[in-house]
């Protein structure tokens, strides 16, 4: 029973994906995929007064995003001294025992 | 290293930091920004490493004083951020623009608080890739 309900939930969420195709301009198109891009290039300058457009959205309109990917990056920092630790206490441990 | 190693490292390792604080300061001027910049920095880490060693690196910058730049880069970006929300309404608002204007177009003082935000995410990542930098090599030092 799970099973169908998982597959039809499945088939369901790629069949909405499916058609997200139609709904997306022409690959290839200048204009950009979709109409968020064209507002945020039409708009940016006069709204955040910086010239580099990719800077203005990344600290601007996506400013959450970019919170986030900081705490990623403290987070792979702190899982990295974590494995680093981890595998010098374990060779001391063989070489002790 | 080899001498060629040696010295072609010292004389370019001042040039990346000032390219590597050059990008961080304008990203919201030219292309790049906090995270390239920082990153660049510490290719000039690096390359004094791969030239010179640890004990060179260490001659330079400390693991504690990168923890402390990590540290202080994602305090002062949620310090920005918690600042928009006192004196505009929005978590990530812009205050700069609002308290003071907006400076003028492609100035180095202009676009408020991104700049300011640019500037803190470079010192995060700065202090993030070093401590991963100086941990690899440490890791694998210790052990060999």
């Amino acid at each position: 029973m799970r099973k169908i309900i998982v597959a039809v939930v499945l088939i369901g969420i790629f069949f909405y994906l499916g058609l997200s195709v139609y709904s997306v301009r022409t690959f290839g198109d200048p204009m950009g995929a979709t109409y968020v891009g064209m507002h945020i290039l039409k708009d940016a300058i006069g709204r955040t007064h910086a010239s580099n457009i990719v800077t203005s959205i990344v600290f601007g309109y996506r400013g959450y995003d970019t919170l986030g990917e900081a705490t990623i990056f403290f987070v792979a920092v702190l899982g990295f001294y974590w494995t680093i630790s981890r595998m010098k206490g374990g060779k001391k441990s063989d070489h002790s025992s | 290293m080899t001498i060629v190693a040696d010295k072609t490292a010292r004389l370019l390792y001042p040039f990346i930091l000032v390219f590597g604080a050059y990008v961080i300061i304008h990203g919201h001027l030219t292309p790049g920004g906090g995270f390239q910049g920082g990153v660049a920095i510490i290719g000039a880490l690096a390359l004094v490493y791969l030239a010179m060693g640890i004990k060179a690196v260490y001659q330079y910058v400390s693991l504690r004083s990168l923890t402390i730049a990590d540290s202080l880069g994602a305090l002062l970006f949620l310090l920005w951020a918690f600042l928009g929300l006192v004196y505009t309404g929005y978590f990530f608002g812009d205050f700069v623009g609002k308290l003071w204007g907006d400076g003028t177009f492609r100035s180095l003082l202009s676009s408020g608080v991104i700049a300011l935000m640019n500037i803190s995410v470079g010192i995060k990542v700065l202090g993030g890739a070093g401590e991963i930098v100086v941990g690899l090599v440490k890791g694998v030092g210790a052990d060999a």
